[in-house]
C-alpha cells in the first residue's frame, strides 16, 4: 500500500488521502459504467484482439543496419561507458 | 479584402507554385506571420521550428523554380502533431515524462513527407499520450477553439485542428485511437479522416493502444485530405500491422456524382442526449446526399451503446503495457532524487504522468489481472468482436454509414474535467470505426446557432477510403461548408 501511495501522489501537493478517495470514486463510476457490457452474452464468440486480420509477418533473414550505440543513448537520463546508468540493483 | 497566402488550401497552393506566381518561401514566411498574429490566442504548437522551416523552403525553391516537383505537396507548410516521431525535433506527446525526448529517428510518415518535399512548421499540443478529448490533458498548454477562444478544441489532436482551422498550417497529421482526428476536425470546422487501420504505418507513432492507433490528416478541405493520405498511405516493413495492398490514387474518388451509391443511417445513433441542432444538421446533409442521387436507408448497428464501455477497457488495457517502457532508465523523464531502482521506477512515473494517463493506467492494469481479465478484458474483446460483425452485416446492404461526428458542439474550458466520463462519453460516435478497424471521416457541417461548427461523419467498408472521400467531396461542394472560416 506504501507503494502504491508513492506512486499516486507525485507531483500533486493536495493530501495522500484526497487524491485516493477522488481516483477511487472516479475508478468505481467508470467501472460501475464498463459493467454493462455484462448485458450482453458472450458465450463462444471469439475475442478479437486485432479487427483487421493480419497474419505472422516473416521478413527476409538479412542484415540491415540499425540504429548506432550513440543515438540509442542521447536520451539516457544518465549513461557512462555506453551503457544506461541506474542506481545500484545489489546491495 | 484580399486573400492572405496563409489562407490557401494546400491544393490552391500547389498551383499557384506550379505557376510561379507565388514561392514557398513567402507561403512559409505567411504561416509564420500569422502564427505570430494567432498563435498567443490558439496556443496550438508545442514547438515551432522556424528556421530550419524558412530555410527548407528556400532549398525547395530552387527546385520549383526548374519546374521540378517532388509531390503536390512540395513546398508546403504542415504541422506535425507531438506523438510523431521527428528526427531531432522534440517529440513530447504533451507529457512531462517525454519532455526533453529527441527522437534519433523519423517516423515513417514523417520520412515519407519529408520525401515529398514538405515543411514541418512545428509539433502540435495534444492530450498526454493522446488520452483525452479536450486537449486539456497536455502537461504543457491548453490549446483554444479558434471558433471560440473559451471552448476547447477537442482532442486528442487538438493541436492540429486548431493549427488548420487557423490557418496556422495548411494541413496537419493527426493520430486516431478513439476519435481523436475525427472529433477535434468536427469541433474545429476541418476535415479530419482516419485511415482504415494497416493502411498508414504506425513505426514512430508514439503507441497509446496498437491496435486500435491509425494515423491521418486534418486538412482545410476533402482535396487536401486525399492529397496528404496519397503521401502517407502504403506498405511499411517497419510497421508489421501494415497492409500490403498496392496504393490507390485517392484523387480519382473525388467527383461529384454520388448517383448508385446507398448511405446507411444507424437508428442506435440518433439517441437521446444529441444536440436537435446537430440532428437536424446531420439529416439536411443526408438530404443533400438525397438530391445527388444517392439512395438512404435505415440499418441498425445493434451494439453501438457498447462502444464506449468496450474501449475504455481495451484501449486502456493495452495502454498500460505501452507505457510500461516509460521507466526512466533508457530514455525520457527521471526523478532526481531516488535511493535505489526500484525508488527510480516509481518517482519517475509518479512525477511525469499525468492524472489521465495514471487514471487509464491504473484501469488498464485492474482489466488484465488475473481474476479480472476474462470479466473484464476478454468480455471487452468478445464484444469487439460482436461490434466487427455489425459493421459486416450493415456493410452488405449499404455502401457507408452516415452519423454525427460528436453528440455536441465544442464544449467549453474545465467543463468536463472533472468528470472523466463524461468527457469519454463525447467519443460515443467515434469510437466504433477504432474498434472495427473501418476508415471514417468528418466533414464541417453548418455551424450551431451558437456559430460553432458541426461535423458530420462517414465510415466505409475496410480500404474503402476512396467511396468516403467521394462522398464527402460531392457534400462539400454541394454545401460549400468548408468555406466557412473562424473569425481570428
Amino acid at each position: 500500500m506504501k507503494k502504491l501511495d508513492s506512486r499516486l501522489h507525485g507531483n500533486d501537493r493536495k493530501p495522500l488521502f484526497q487524491i485516493k478517495e477522488k481516483l477511487a470514486s472516479q475508478l468505481e463510476q467508470i467501472l460501475n459504467y464498463v459493467n454493462q457490457l455484462n448485458e450482453l452474452d458472450t458465450k463462444g464468440v471469439e475475442p478479437t484482439s486485432h479487427a483487421v486480420l493480419t497474419e505472422n509477418v516473416f521478413r527476409e533473414d538479412r542484415l540491415f543496419p540499425s540504429l548506432p550505440v550513440e543515438a540509442a543513448l542521447q536520451n539516457a537520463p544518465q549513461q557512462e561507458k555506453g551503457f544506461f546508468k541506474v542506481p545500484k540493483v545489489i546491495e | 479584402m484580399t486573400m492572405k497566402l496563409y489562407q490557401l488550401t494546400i491544393h490552391q497552393a500547389h498551383q499557384l507554385l506550379r505557376k510561379k506566381e507565388i514561392t514557398s518561401l513567402e507561403l512559409v514566411k505567411s504561416v509564420f506571420e500569422r502564427i505570430d498574429q494567432t498563435e498567443p490566442k490558439i496556443s496550438a504548437y508545442n514547438e515551432l521550428r522556424k528556421e530550419a522551416a524558412l530555410k527548407e523552403s528556400e532549398q525547395f525553391d530552387r527546385k520549383i523554380k526548374e519546374g521540378k516537383f517532388k509531390s503536390p505537396l512540395t513546398g508546403i507548410p504542415l504541422g506535425l502533431k507531438d506523438n510523431i516521431c521527428s528526427a531531432g525535433v522534440r517529440t513530447t506527446c504533451s507529457s512531462k515524462i517525454l519532455g526533453d525526448f529527441i527522437p534519433p529517428y523519423d517516423a515513417t510518415v514523417v520520412k515519407k513527407l519529408k520525401e515529398s518535399e514538405t515543411i514541418f512548421v512545428g509539433k502540435t499540443n495534444m492530450d498526454e499520450f493522446a488520452m483525452g478529448s479536450s486537449t486539456e490533458n497536455s502537461a504543457f498548454k491548453k490549446t483554444r477553439n479558434p471558433w471560440d477562444l473559451e471552448r476547447i478544441p477537442g482532442g486528442s489532436s487538438g493541436g492540429s485542428a486548431a493549427a488548420v482551422a487557423a490557418d496556422e498550417c495548411l494541413g496537419a497529421l493527426g493520430s486516431d485511437t478513439g476519435g481523436s482526428i475525427r472529433q477535434p476536425a468536427a469541433l474545429c470546422g476541418v476535415v479530419g479522416l482516419k485511415p482504415t487501420y494497416g493502411l498508414v504505418s504506425r513505426f514512430g507513432l508514439v503507441a497509446f493502444a496498437s491496435s486500435l492507433d491509425q494515423i491521418g490528416p486534418l486538412a482545410k478541405d476533402v482535396t487536401d485530405a486525399a492529397l496528404l493520405l496519397n503521401e502517407i498511405s502504403g506498405h511499411d516493413p517497419m510497421d508489421s500491422t501494415s497492409s500490403l495492398r498496392p496504393s490507390e490514387d485517392y484523387l480519382k474518388a473525388l467527383r461529384p456524382e454520388v448517383k448508385g451509391l446507398k448511405i446507411g443511417i444507424p437508428k442506435e445513433y440518433l439517441i437521446k442526449g444529441i444536440d436537435p441542432e446537430i440532428e437536424k444538421s446531420v439529416m439536411s446533409a443526408v438530404n443533400l446526399w438525397k438530391g445527388l442521387g444517392a439512395e438512404v436507408v435505415e440499418i441498425s448497428l445493434p451494439h453501438t451503446p457498447y462502444a464506449v464501455a468496450t474501449y475504455y477497457i481495451l484501449a486502456t488495457a493495452e495502454a498500460s503495457s505501452n507505457l510500461e517502457r516509460y521507466d526512466g532508465v533508457r530514455f525520457g523523464y527521471r526523478s532526481s532524487e531516488v535511493k535505489n531502482l526500484n525508488d527510480l521506477y516509481e518517482k519517475s512515473r509518479a512525477e511525469g504522468f499525468g492524472p489521465e494517463v495514471k487514471r487509464r493506467i491504473m484501469l488498464g492494469t485492474y482489466a488484465l489481472s488475473s481474476g479480472y481479465y476474462d470479466a473484464y478484458y476478454k468480455k471487452a474483446q468478445q464484444v469487439r468482436t460482436l461490434f466487427i460483425k455489425d459493421f459486416t452485416d450493415a456493410f452488405k446492404k449499404v455502401d457507408a454509414i452516415v452519423t454525427p461526428t460528436t453528440p455536441t458542439p465544442a464544449f467549453r474550458l474545465g467543463e468536463k474535467v472533472q468528470d472523466p466520463l463524461q468527457m469519454y462519453l463525447s467519443d460515443i460516435f467515434t469510437i466504433s470505426a477504432n474498434l472495427a478497424g473501418i476508415p471514417a471521416i468528418s466533414v464541417p457541417c453548418g455551424l450551431s446557432s451558437t456559430g460553432l461548427p458541426i461535423g458530420i461523419q462517414i465510415m466505409g467498408r475496410y480500404f474503402g477510403e476512396s467511396t468516403l472521400l467521394n462522398l464527402a467531396y460531392a457534400y462539400e461542394q454541394a454545401s460549400g461548408f468548408h468555406n466557412q472560416k473562424p473569425n481570428l
